[in-house]
């Protein structure tokens, strides 16, 4: 698929880096990028930055949207997503490393992690495998949510296991926020459990149960009961769920 | 097969004949709509206003349809979700039918039958659907045997929010002119987004109180009207958006449905068309006589079920005011 590119990327193709050490060496800024996928918000783009194997996302223009309040949504969730990384990072949580920020264009360039997501590993690897990974989650998320810092998205897919090291990685910070409520963070396990129950049912228990475990590991059990109860409240906004209170008695015919 | 369908949710009484033999499968469609003199639809008042004119309305779909009631192989009903005293009419009139000519009693999901119709009259055979109306804001997908909520509105919903923000800002009722939701025009108008106003999406999820909240204090404090109504509409209908595209993405679906009230409208169905445009994707829209609440949807997924051997006992069929769309194993398809 071929696309458009916005200008600071194609000028970066154009450019020459040369890094000098002993002898002078000549690197491409950036290599040709080729389309990996296109999501709600974003392209996903892979090529080599300099000589570093990388992402780029880049938050395309959309067409349905006023322009000004398009611009600002990209560049605001770009600059958002980019210093979500950063704080990841400085509190040992495993994310791609950002390696450029663009908030006029809507660019962030990444480090690329190799490896498979937990949707497509959570059906194929044996028990303690997976917890491994779940508690490591839980310790991830909840380490965030200690700093105040929330996932927004964080579903099966949005987790990444190198086949290098079995490292667990987090991706896709573009829904991320900074703020101290409880609602937030809730919502992270919210998501999460409704990805469990979406696409991996019969791990439901093994994975629930070892993503608390490292989620209170971090927060005590105090923080992590409090948050399944807002998570159960969640739950009962959507609509017609029969758990919810009636106001009147319930009259049946 | 000659199905009749009874709607009664909400502030529409409508009767359906469908005869699914014919090319032209709709026979009869009649509807009487409770208009409150001010405010919301008061369930009490809407029911009494059913409970007058349903009988009636009955009568006339089967004159319309020219067929007697004994040549009608079953009586559907829309047993939720909705609210509780118009559902009981429609249901008390159904039960009343399927005894007394013995014909058997089909039990309909409200929202399935939104689904159903509009993939009968776009001809879509697999799409991820946007579901939105008076009373509900949901994306929705077919996954194994199911219609599985993708996403949904955490507090109120996409029509509730334009209604309600053009009743307190003195915009109607009416909410719909001339086919344009009043927000919609007085949007026209609007030059500048109002940035203080907040884009909720968590998630797969959407939320409009906050919007409604924020967008009327700053009406109340002399905030321009019409660039009001610009950002409500365009932070309403992109968060939308955005959670449709998700869906397309996970899905990995290569259709767009929109059902519901709201599917009239032409500026989100212009929207919905540059969308589809950047996924290659196919749009649907259901004819606005048909997105909105009527007997016909009803019948046409009686008909289905029927085929499929889904009846109910008259004494069990009870109505259900919160029974989810996803709660419905769907055996037909």
């Amino acid at each position: 698929m071929e696309v458009e590119l916005p200008e600071s990327l194609r000028t970066m193709v154009r450019e020459k880096l040369y890094i000098y050490t002993g002898y002078v060496k000549t690197v491409n800024m950036l290599s040709k990028p080729l389309v990996v996928s296109i999501g709600a918000e974003a392209y996903i783009l892979r090529g080599k930055f300099m000589e570093i194997d990388s992402i780029i996302k880049w938050r395309f223009p959309k067409p349905y949207m006023p322009p000004e309040l398009d611009r600002e949504f990209r560049s605001i969730r770009t600059e958002i997503e980019a210093k979500v990384m950063w704080r990841c990072l400085l509190m040992g949580i495993k994310t791609p490393i950002p390696l450029y920020v663009n908030t006029g264009d809507a660019v962030i360039i990444m480090t690329y992690i190799e490896g498979s997501t937990l949707r497509e590993l959570a059906n194929r690897i044996r028990d303690e495998e997976l917890c491994r990974i779940c508690r490591e989650v839980g310790v991830y998320i909840a380490k965030m949510h200690v700093n105040g810092v929330s996932h927004g998205d964080l579903t099966t897919s949005n987790i990444i296991v190198d086949s290098k090291e079995s490292q667990t990685h987090l991706i896709d910070f573009g829904l991320a926020t900074f703020g101290k409520r409880d609602e937030d963070y809730a919502i992270d396990l919210h998501i999460f459990f409704r990805s469990i129950e979406s696409a991996h049912i019969d791990r439901e228990r093994i994975m629930k149960e070892c993503f608390l475990n490292g989620y209170s590991s971090i927060t005590g059990d105090y923080e992590s009961s409090k948050m399944l109860k807002i998570v159960n409240d969640i739950r009962k906004r959507g609509r017609y769920v029969a758990e919810r209170k009636l106001k009147s008695a319930w009259r049946s015919i | 097969m000659i199905v009749l369908g009874i709607e009664s949710t909400a502030h529409t009484f409508g009767v359906g004949i469908v005869d699914d033999s014919s090319e032209d499968f709709i026979v009869a469609d009649e509807r009487e709509h409770y208009i409150p003199k001010h405010g919301g639809i008061h369930p009490r008042e809407a029911s009494r206003f059913f409970a007058e004119k349903g009988p009636q309305v009955v009568g006339r779909t089967l004159r319309t349809s020219k067929f007697d009631i004994n040549s009608i192989d079953g009586v559907a009903v829309a047993l939720g979700p909705g609210l509780g005293p118009c559902l009981r009419i429609g249901a008390t009139i159904a039960r009343a039918l399927s005894i007394y000519f013995k014909r058997p009693l089909i039990p309909v999901n409200h929202a399935v039958a939104h689904i159903e119709i509009g993939l009968k009259l776009t001809e879509l055979s697999d799409p991820v659907i946007v579901y939105l109306s008076g009373g509900n804001t949901a994306i929705v997908a077919y996954v194994e045997r199911k219609y599985r909520v993708f996403g949904e509105t955490l507090d109120i919903a996409l029509g509730n929010l334009l209604d309600t923000f053009a009743r307190e800002a003195g915009l109607g009722p009416p909410y719909v002119v001339g086919g344009v939701h009043v927000v919609d025009r007085c949007a026209e108008g609007g030059k500048r987004i109002v940035r203080e106003l907040p884009y909720v999406v968590k998630g797969q999820d959407v939320a409009f109180s906050g919007l409604l909240t924020s967008a009327l204090r700053m009406y109340k404090s002399g905030a321009n009207l019409e660039d009001l109504c610009l950002t409500v509409r365009e932070i309403a209908y992109n968060s939308v958006l955005e959670v449709a595209a998700r869906c397309l993405m996970h899905t990995r679906k290569s259709e767009i449905m929109v059902v519901g009230g709201v599917a009239a409208s032409p500026i989100l169905r212009e929207k919905l068309e540059q969308l589809v445009k950047i996924y290659n994707a196919r749009l649907g829209i259901v004819p606005p006589t048909y997105a909105v609440d009527n007997g016909v949807m009803i019948a046409w997924t009686g008909v289905l079920e029927m085929r499929s051997g889904v009846t109910v006992e008259p004494e069990k069929a009870i109505v259900n005011q919160r029974w989810r769309l996803d709660e419905v194993d769907i055996v037909w398809k």
